[in-house]
């Protein structure tokens, strides 16, 4: 696929996300202008685009939906209900035409019957007057009577043009679509002889006379994807003062438009003949073209569509830097050099705020991707007759793109299970005394340097006893086993284990769940379930913020360094005297009153005895879960480049890469949630002793 | 000189404009364009550089071998008439 056409998907997927939102929130909170103007643009746009690459089905279809959701916007037809399911349907339905045109594929039967179909029905919507008139043909946007106008267009291509990628003739045609080019003159004067010329540069320009009902605004959409690369007049015909300005900005202009049959360009004085009337013209002119660069500034600062590799090229830049000022700031401590000491510091500072800078780019909310489900979950619900109410909570939390994306089809599997088995029918639901409303939510906030989505429900639980029977059955535990119902709840992550009995087309393959634990590991986080009988379910993933460089906190076990990610410390305490008569050889303390844990790292990682005078304890939590972590040294603060480590350090729990501080040396990374589990079943398999 | 290739855009631009220049400096220019299915504005663009180098340096420029493809797309760059390609 080509860059252009790449570009065009991406623009049709953020259309019709735009319009998939604006639909879902009028179906909740009843029509609003605002939406109805997201829903016609998106349509406008997408016809606008695909005109301009040939895909006349696209532009075909969607013109109708254009022209109907433009008599909403008018007021002179009313949204109701149907119509809003009918655009639901007429989004999917774009977005199949899109994928076909893209394919280069033509409509198969079946489309073309939906096609058909949605068009009748579209048309049906239309007010009456309007039905006979709309065709659904080439000469679209013919149809509105009396609005036509002449309208004039000065074209030149900037020396950059064919570096857009784009091809001037492509963008031409579109004007045929739009309305009737009457006169096409290319300006050819400035090219240069064959001798001087630089055949990769553009020098052509072009004037149009242009008769069609389109507004100002349409025909600069024509433009819309070369607006930096051309320099662009639009105006009425009439516009003598226009014409004048232009005529007075290119000498010979006049007299070529005058050939060309440009009529009112002989009513216009030749360039250079009264200067003062001349200086008013031009002011004006400089004067509406400020206005509009103004425009065009504040259009480009609304979005930017950046390639994510470069991003990712800049965080590994970052990431480099980081390193090597960790060096400075180390060869500083060795010179005992105050001033560049000094200097490394605020260059550390910086760094962290670029890196962050440049972190936030990529950071999306999770509301506009996650308002998809609302949809999903209607359709599931009224597949299996159930009634849902759900909620997002949350959707302003912002997370990595990436990680929005390949979060999005484990939590769509989550929720479908969550209908399809969690909620009850509402029979059944009255029957135990709950509202016959089945109530989902998907919620999502910031905990400790993670991003915790939670999917819960308030329906019948998850089926204890049928899991572990199965669980047994398939000789994943044992029958004599004494799992926490927590843990046997967890069971449904393994492979297989499928206990609905009947297999719907929603859910209940017994593949799904075990999959969607891997990609969520996959994304370095986790999932956990908890549930109660008859009074629902939860679900909790746990996210990493981040993805490359972490705050971490430097510490000494032995002869090695490690990192604690900062985020997940909670606090540093000194095992002092006190606490180890408490200890007793025991592996807990009394903190504060409630039992900690201790991992002793050393052990744990056979380091060696060493001569450190004092040992302390870093007490680390991950979700309702703490630890304390017996280490030698603390050194503090310290930004840490996440380095992959090798194969061999696979199999070590605990660790999940290495970074390189400035001495040149390498400290491991300790991964807590994973050694928080290890020192939790160390405990579970003592039985409690 | 006969253009070999199917379709000439700015990708080849600067190879076509090699050989352009090799032809005009040799006298006058004569493309035979009958295999060209698709050109873009790029090198309709060097097209007519030629054509005005030859015009003023009195050579000859043709193109022959214009095919229905290229004609129209001569038409719709409304050049047509400035490459004197209007009829075949």
């Amino acid at each position: 696929m080509n860059e252009e056409l790449e570009l065009f998907v991406e623009d049709v997927d953020e259309q019709l996300t735009f319009m998939e939102n604006a639909l879902i929130s009028m179906q909740e909170d009843g029509v609003d202008d605002e939406s109805v103007g997201a829903l016609f643009r998106a349509m406008h746009t997408i016809k606008g685009t695909a005109g301009m690459f040939g895909f006349d089905d696209v532009v075909g279809f969607a013109h109708v939906a254009e022209n109907l959701l433009s008599d909403v916007r008018d007021g002179k037809v009313e949204l109701n209900e149907e119509m809003i399911e009918t655009f639901l349907q007429s989004k999917d339905h774009a977005q199949t035409l899109v994928d076909l045109a893209v394919d280069g594929e033509a409509l198969d039967a079946q489309v073309q019957a939906k096609n058909d179909n949605l068009l009748a029905i579209l048309k049906s919507m239309l007010p009456d007057a309007k039905k006979n008139l709309l065709k659904i043909d080439a000469e679209i946007l013919q149809e509105q009577e009396g609005g036509e106008k002449t309208w004039h267009i000065s074209l030149r291509l900037k020396p950059h043009f064919f570096a857009s990628g784009m091809d001037i003739i492509n963008i031409l045609n579109f004007f045929n679509i739009l309305g009737e080019v009457k006169k096409l003159l290319c300006i050819d004067t400035n090219i240069p002889a064959l001798k001087d010329i630089n055949p990769t540069e553009a020098y052509i320009g072009y004037e149009i006379l242009f008769l069609s009902d389109a507004a100002y605004a349409e025909i600069e959409e024509i433009f819309e994807f070369v607006m930096d690369d051309v320099v662009l007049e639009i105006f009425e015909a009439t516009d003598m003062d226009m014409l004048q300005a232009l005529c007075d900005s290119e000498e010979g202009l006049r007299e070529e438009l005058v050939f060309a049959g440009f009529d009112n360009a002989s009513r216009v004085r030749s360039a250079g003949v009264k200067e003062k009337e001349l200086e008013k013209t031009e002011v004006k002119e400089t004067k509406k073209e400020t206005k509009k660069e103004a425009k065009k500034e504040t259009k480009k600062s609304f979005s930017l569509r950046v390639d994510s590799s470069k991003i990712d090229q800049l965080i590994n830049q970052i990431s480099e830097m980081v390193i090597a000022n960790a060096k400075v700031t180390q060869r500083a401590d060795v010179l005992d050099d105050n001033e560049l000491s000094e200097s490394a510091t605020i260059l550390s500072d910086m760094l962290e705020e670029i890196r962050t800078g440049i972190m936030n780019i990529r950071m999306v909310q999770v509301g506009d991707s996650f308002n998809k489900f609302k949809r999903i979950v209607n359709d599931v619900a009224k597949k299996v007759d159930k009634e849902i109410d759900f909620e997002i909570v949350g959707g302003e939390t912002e997370l990595d793109k990436m990680v929005v994306e390949k979060i999005s089809d484990p939590l769509m599997h989550m929720l479908r299970n969550s209908i399809d088995h969690g909620i009850e029918t509402p029979q059944e639901r009255k029957a135990v005394g709950k509202s016959p409303k089945g109530h989902v939510s998907l919620k999502t906030y910031p905990d400790a340097g993670t991003i915790v989505i939670e999917i819960s429900d308030d329906g019948r639980g998850l089926p204890r006893d049928k899991i572990l029977a199965k669980a047994i059955t398939n000789g994943l535990v044992e029958e004599n086993n004494n799992l926490s119902d927590k843990e046997i709840y967890n069971l449904i992550f393994a492979a297989g284990l499928s206990t609905a009995e009947k297999v719907s087309d929603i859910s209940g393959r017994g593949v799904g769940m075990d999959v969607v634990k891997r990609n969520i590991e996959a994304l370095r986080g986790t999932v956990e379930i908890d549930s109660k009988p008859n009074e629902g379910s939860l679900f909790t993933i746990r996210l990493p913020l981040t993805l490359a460089i972490i705050d971490g906190f430097l510490i000494q076990s032995g002869n090695t360094k490690y990192i604690i990610p900062l985020e997940m410390i909670q606090e540093c305490i000194e095992l002092d005297a006190h606490y180890k008569k408490e200890m007793d050889g025991n592996e807990f303390i009394n903190l504060r009153d409630s039992m900690l844990p201790l991992l002793d790292v050393r052990s744990y990682l056979d380091e060696q005895e060493t001569q450190s005078q004092r040992e302390n304890i870093v007490v680390v939590r991950y979700g309702e879960y703490k630890v304390g972590m017996m280490v030698d040294e603390l050194f503090g603060e310290f930004q840490t480049v996440i380095k992959p480590l090798g194969e061999v350090f696979n199999n070590v729990v605990g660790i999940s890469g290495g970074t390189i501080l400035g001495s040149g040396e390498v400290a491991l990374i300790f991964d807590i949630p994973k050694l928080i589990e290890h020192k939790l079943r160390e405990i579970n398999s003592h039985g409690g002793t | 000189m006969k253009i070999d290739k199917d379709e000439l855009t700015i990708y080849e631009v600067e190879a076509f404009y090699e050989e352009l220049l090799a032809e005009f400096d040799k006298g006058d220019v004569s493309v035979d364009v009958s295999n060209l299915n698709r050109i873009d504005m790029s090198v309709i663009q060097l097209l007519l550089s030629a054509k005005k180098s030859c015009e003023e340096s009195s050579k000859a420029f043709q193109m022959i071998g214009t095919n229905s493809e290229v004609r129209k797309i001569f038409k719709e760059s409304g050049c047509q008439t400035l490459l004197g390609a209007s009829d075949e």
